[in-house]
């Protein structure tokens, strides 16, 4: 029986739900709390002179992704307000984390100028290739990254071969005491310059690759490649390489894999040439996070035990491999139908007193998150 | 002899891969967008919405945009032949996805939600002709396809489905399919609207897919690039 309209109720289609509008908005307000146990044989510890065997670690965050869009050009901008309170302490602070003008007067050219988080590299937890991205948070791997000013230039092409796609981007950044600060500081060797980036992608035989160029007029070029495969339809390898010229070099590996009952391994192996030895570790009352030559982190997920409709079950485990010292955490996820998502977990730190992890001020912590998206 | 074999062989198969094109053709056009809800019901009668636009074009090229709920918004799937990959705002990279897993929970899986057509995935194994529907048996081209076998139930007035059961390769049914509610959506479109499913696996939840618009429109190739998949909603545009 044709009809030309749903029967109502159950079947009922919302068509004002679907016009489309010239500007587009997201955004989430997050609550954190950790509860932290403090390890008392921490040297930062004691050099606080803490007396404390507890405290709590209060974040708040905002989030507002705004776009506007208008014939060929697009208008990106995304912001991030934070407040942290520990301790008696407070601070607050807002991120431009992206600003840009995007122009694409064909489908295969694209232009854009005003700062953009790239996020380049096929890692989970680290990117060695990501030559023009603030590092990533293993502990926070999804965290809004804030990005850098700079000019690109894109061309997409597509064919009907092995090789099914390529996209090349061409970027331009300078940098300077007053100007991409945190690149300049830690990218450029404290010196006005002008940076240049290549990044070629394909989609070849069915893999993800990124041959990567970095050229820098005040430190050492960088090469770097990426790739990232199906090997079978639940199972995906991925890999990250970086080599400064005449310099260190970084390499990632990783894997993906599904079970039929929707339990998710994900494991990386990360080794940088520069990075800290156990010794060099132990001679440090702190460090900075994940500072040291090699990693594994592994996360463990299952979707749904139980068949719980949105619940998500998860262990994850952090391993220095110089000193053997890991965080774990234990958690779970529950997304509510009115966008609300908590996310519960315990986390420990283990190793010797003197090791990344056992020297760290929280020795283990409850912590419990709440976003709210609109 | 050897022939007339051959030609009863090619003709088969030309004339199989024919009915399926069909099909695929009356449920959407070679290159459209699409506007639909999936709503997954909980056995206490709770429910959760998503609304997807849906960018195809061929047989191989599909993207699809959440545009609600807010906790899903921006989220964006790129289907490539078979790689998909799974676009999460302000997360990062696309990561590699599989077709069996769902992005949305529920009964409806990556591949119900992003299918491809039918005439693609699927040789067609046997036809077995009732009073007023034919019945069809499918087999998958290959293993990444996400059900192994079909048995299809098709309307022989309107060339659409009427039920599908999907099963895997040991025979075991996964989910069965009902198509309803028959409806005109204008450019020659006529299909069912709803796609209501259940499955044994997920006893007394039901999912229910319903589409709002179907439009012919041309897109280029370069719009199912792993690169515009963070912009996909500008193919709304």
């Amino acid at each position: 029986m044709l009809s030309t309209a749903l029967i109502g109720g159950e079947y009922d289609f919302d068509m004002e739900a679907i016009e489309t509008k010239s500007y587009e908005y997201s955004g989430y307000l997050r609550a954190d709390d950790r509860y932290q146990q403090l390890n008392t044989e921490s040297p930062l510890y004691i050099q606080n002179s803490d007396e404390r065997s507890s405290q709590n670690y209060l974040h708040l965050e905002a989030l507002l992704n705004l776009a506007y869009f208008k014939d060929i050009y697009t208008f990106k901008s995304s912001f991030t307000a934070t407040y942290d309170h520990v301790n008696s302490n407070n601070r607050d602070d807002l991120v431009i984390n992206e600003l840009f003008a995007e122009a694409k007067p064909t489908q295969n050219h694209m232009f854009l100028v005003g700062k953009q988080s790239l996020q380049w590299g096929k890692g989970y937890y680290f990117n060695p290739v990501a030559f023009f991205d603030r590092p990533k948070d293993p502990t926070q791997p999804t965290l809004v990254r804030e990005g850098f000013w700079m000019a690109n230039y894109g061309y997409t092409k597509t064919f009907n071969n092995a090789l099914k796609n390529i996209r090349l981007d061409l970027l331009y950044l300078r940098a300077s005491s007053s100007f991409n600060e945190d690149y300049y500081t830690f990218a450029a060797n404290e010196q006005t310059s002008h940076n240049i980036g290549a990044k070629l992608y394909m989609l070849l035989f069915d893999t993800d690759i990124d041959l990567i160029y970095n050229y820098a007029d005040s430190a050492k070029d960088k090469i770097g490649i990426d790739f990232s495969k199906n090997l079978l339809s639940n199972f995906e390898i991925h890999g990250e390489l970086a080599k400064e010229l005449g310099g260190y070099h970084s390499y990632l590996l990783g894997l993906r894999y599904l079970s039929s009952f929707d339990l998710t391994l994900i494991s990386e192996y990360l080794y940088r040439s520069n990075g800290l030895s156990k010794e060099e570790i132990e001679e440090r009352d702190t460090t900075l996070p994940f500072a040291a030559k090699s990693y594994v982190i592994t996360l463990l997920s299952q979707k749904e035990p139980l068949d719980i409709l949105y619940f998500t079950l998860y262990a994850k485990d952090m391993l220095n491999l110089e000193d053997q010292s890991h965080q774990d955490k234990f958690g779970f996820i529950y997304r509510f139908s009115n966008n609300v998502d908590l996310d519960l977990s315990y986390n420990i730190n283990s190793g010797s007193s003197l090791s990344e992890f056992g020297k760290k001020m929280v020795s283990d912590f409850a912590w419990v998150k709440v976003m709210w998206y609109f | 002899m050897k022939t007339v074999l051959l030609l009863i062989f090619t003709t088969a198969l030309l004339w199989s891969s024919q009915l399926l094109e069909q099909i695929d053709r009356n449920l959407t056009p070679m290159s459209a967008q699409i506007y639909k809800k999936l709503i997954n019901i909980e056995p206490d009668g709770s429910k959760k919405e998503f609304l997807i636009f849906q960018a195809k074009r061929d047989k191989e090229k599909m993207v699809s945009l959440f545009l609600a709920p807010e906790s899903e918004k921006g989220r964006a799937t790129l289907r490539l032949g078979e790689n998909m990959w799974l676009y999460i705002p302000n997360v990062g990279r696309p990561i590699r996805i599989t077709s069996m897993q769902s992005v949305v929970g529920g009964v409806f899986n990556n591949a119900d939600i992003m299918r491809l057509d039918f005439s693609t995935e699927y040789n067609l194994l046997s036809r077995t002709d009732q009073e007023k529907l034919t019945v069809l048996e499918l087999k998958a081209k290959n293993d990444t396809v996400a059900y192994d076998r079909l048995v299809m139930q098709v309307d022989l007035k309107s060339l659409t489905p009427i039920q599908i059961e999907c099963y895997t390769s040991t025979k075991m049914l996964i989910k069965t399919l009902f198509y309803k509610e028959m409806k005109d959506f204008g450019d020659g479109i006529i299909r069912p609207a709803v796609i209501e499913t259940i499955s044994p696996m997920y006893k007394d939840y039901r999912s229910i897919m319903i589409y709002g618009k179907i439009t012919p429109k041309s897109f280029e190739d370069e719009d199912f690039t792993l690169d515009n998949l963070a912009k996909a909603s500008e193919l709304r545009r």
